[in-house]
């Protein structure tokens, strides 16, 4: 199993490792020249995708983890996509190996409050960009037209962390962010427009038990979107045992 | 000159079976994942921004885990250069590594092929290491008069050790020498030392070996190797440390408390290295200056960037602008 790491944008450069963490296992995705010498002068593996297919900035980067999805699964059929903030926290053993077995696709949830843009300024310093700020209203419009409702809040899967076997996967999910104009987190809304399913159902078809979407760690805040997540890992705690050997932060 | 850290995290995995007394804030920690308390991260932040303001480049031995432990919390970007092949690999071979938890560092040593020093993460050089210290064949922190459950004589070790021989020569009175600093000079030194330690640290599977006999094949085996080849030795201060003393502030001293440093007859003061070694206070956490130290790397080291990123830092920051 390969793990996947991708520079799909200039703002995840600086979470680069000065070195690859995983040195046998480890391949960038890279979308321009810099970003792939970037990382083979980290002393990374590194393939240039040829073809962007998303061009659109923060509208739509997201789409680019698709790709390198897709043209991962079909040169190494099983990977593991890790996002640079998905840090290992114990040694990935034959317990790990084993849940991964368990199903084919898997992907972690989180929650966004109802309230999406608002929640997510209330956690951040004041005076925020305006291209941020409609950043936040294409997420907020995306989560209420393809999430789950869920309390005050709506679910969707993570994509920080994909364990993938199934080889179409990555390409069935880009038709779908091509076909409908996915903007935002184009990852996580073409898994939901892909499962089409209940939560309940993605539960038991897609959840790993090895990390959670969202570190419980980091979500220490008396703030709305810190509330309705803690009360969701709770939730989510009395569906399916999680032990982690991933934090995402 | 370059020095070497080692953070080896595997013996952090099987910290219930962990040897060594100065693991006791690891073996609480109610976690199966890797984690460290957060002194730990600011006196090992410290130990490298000391040592490459006053004497130069940082390497770090650490495995997969431990990179991704010091990359989220901003270390791994401080070292001159990180390698985490050599102890992966070392990780899969059959040493026990709760037993023998410095086995990580010492293979780390004898990997290296020209004079260099070893730190340990807690241990702070607050000075450029003098001419002096390089000569000779070793520089070592100081001399440790061993006591207490660490003290061990011939008839203890035949009894409770099954898997070696008792070591002919082996002095156990005599003083034994601290590893939280190591300037090795010479390297056939440093050969004997590995040879040693693989020989005593060799044991079959599931055989109990005791509580003190790790620091045998950590520091009592380097004291012994070094009388038996009549090296030289310098140290980073004159002062001897002594093992399981009971009096910090010297006001016990008239009804017989034991202090922790004693100076011998004729010190020679020229030859005295300013360093802090957090040691002891890893056990007495009471004592620990986070605060303080998280306020030297933000204000000395102009390095408030380190915790921007994670919330553990929030009540630092909190203290930090309290009292500044």
């Amino acid at each position: 199993m390969k793990i996947i790491r991708v520079l799909w944008g200039n703002d995840v450069n600086y979470e680069v490792p000065k070195l690859p963490l995983f040195p046998e296992h480890e391949i960038v995705y890279c979308f321009d020249y810099e970003s792939f010498w970037f990382v083979k002068n980290k002393g990374y593996k590194a393939h240039l995708v040829k073809e962007d297919l998303f061009k659109g900035g923060k509208i739509n980067n997201f789409g680019r983890k698709l790709q390198a999805l897709d043209l991962s699964l079909k040169k190494y059929k099983e990977v593991l996509l890790l996002d640079w903030d998905c840090y290992i926290l114990k040694p990935l053993d034959k317990k790990f190996y084993n849940s991964l077995k368990q199903k084919p696709i898997q992907i972690p949830l989180y929650i966004q409050h109802k309230d999406t843009k608002q929640a997510i300024i209330e956690t951040l310093p004041k005076s925020q960009s305006k291209s941020f700020i409609k950043e936040l209203d294409l997420l907020e419009e995306g989560f209420h037209k393809y999430g789950w409702q869920w309390d005050d809040g709506i679910v969707a899967p993570n994509f920080g962390f994909v364990y993938c076997r199934d080889i179409n996967f990555g390409e069935k999910l880009l038709q779908i962010a091509i076909k409908e104009n996915l903007t935002s987190v184009v990852d996580e809304f073409a898994t939901l427009l892909y499962v089409n399913c209940t939560l309940e159902e993605y539960i038991q078809q897609y959840l790993p038990t090895v990390l959670k979407g969202r570190s419980d760690q980091m979500l220490i805040y008396d703030c709305r979107l810190h509330e309705v997540s803690r009360k969701f890992s709770k939730w989510l705690d009395t569906k399916i045992k999680i032990k982690p050997y991933f934090e995402h932060v | 000159m370059k020095a070497i850290h080692v953070n080896w995290t595997k013996p952090y995995f099987e910290k219930h079976r962990l040897r060594g007394h100065g693991f006791e804030t690891i073996k609480n920690l109610n976690s199966e994942t890797y984690n460290l308390p957060d002194h730990q991260i600011l006196f090992t932040i410290l130990s490298i921004l000391h040592w490459k303001k006053h004497n130069g480049p940082i390497k770090l031995y650490t495995d997969s885990i431990g990179a991704s432990f010091y990359h989220r919390f901003n270390l791994l970007d401080l070292y001159d250069e990180v390698d985490i092949n050599f102890l992966n690999k070392y990780s899969k071979t059959d040493i026990d590594a709760a037993y023998f938890w410095t086995s990580g560092k010492i293979k780390c040593l004898a990997h290296q092929t020209e004079p260099f020093v070893f730190l340990d993460n807690d241990m702070i050089i607050k000075e450029t290491i003098p001419e002096w210290a390089r000569v000779n064949d070793l520089t070592i922190a100081h001399w440790e008069i061993g006591r207490g459950y660490y003290y061990f004589d011939k008839e203890k070790f035949e009894s409770e050790i099954n898997h070696v021989p008792w070591i002919e020569n082996y002095n156990v009175d005599d003083w034994s020498p601290n590893t939280s600093f190591l300037c090795f000079n010479n390297l056939d030194l440093l050969n004997k030392y590995h040879k040693w330690h693989k020989h005593l640290v060799k044991i079959y599977p599931n055989t109990n070996v005791p509580e003190w006999f790790w620091l045998l094949t950590d520091q009592g085996i380097l004291g012994h190797i070094i009388r038996e080849n009549n090296y030289k030795v310098n140290t980073l201060t004159n002062q001897i440390a002594l093992a399981h003393h009971n009096n910090v502030d010297g006001i016990n001293r008239y009804k017989g408390k034991a202090e922790k440093w004693y100076l011998p007859l004729d010190p020679d003061l020229s030859k005295e290295i300013k360093f802090e070694h957090v040691w002891l206070d890893k056990i007495n956490t009471q004592n620990l200056r986070s605060n303080q130290w998280f306020k030297e790397i933000v204000n000395d080291f102009n390095m408030a960037k380190l915790f921007k990123k994670d919330i553990r830092w929030n009540k630092y920051w909190i203290h930090y602008h309290e009292n500044n």
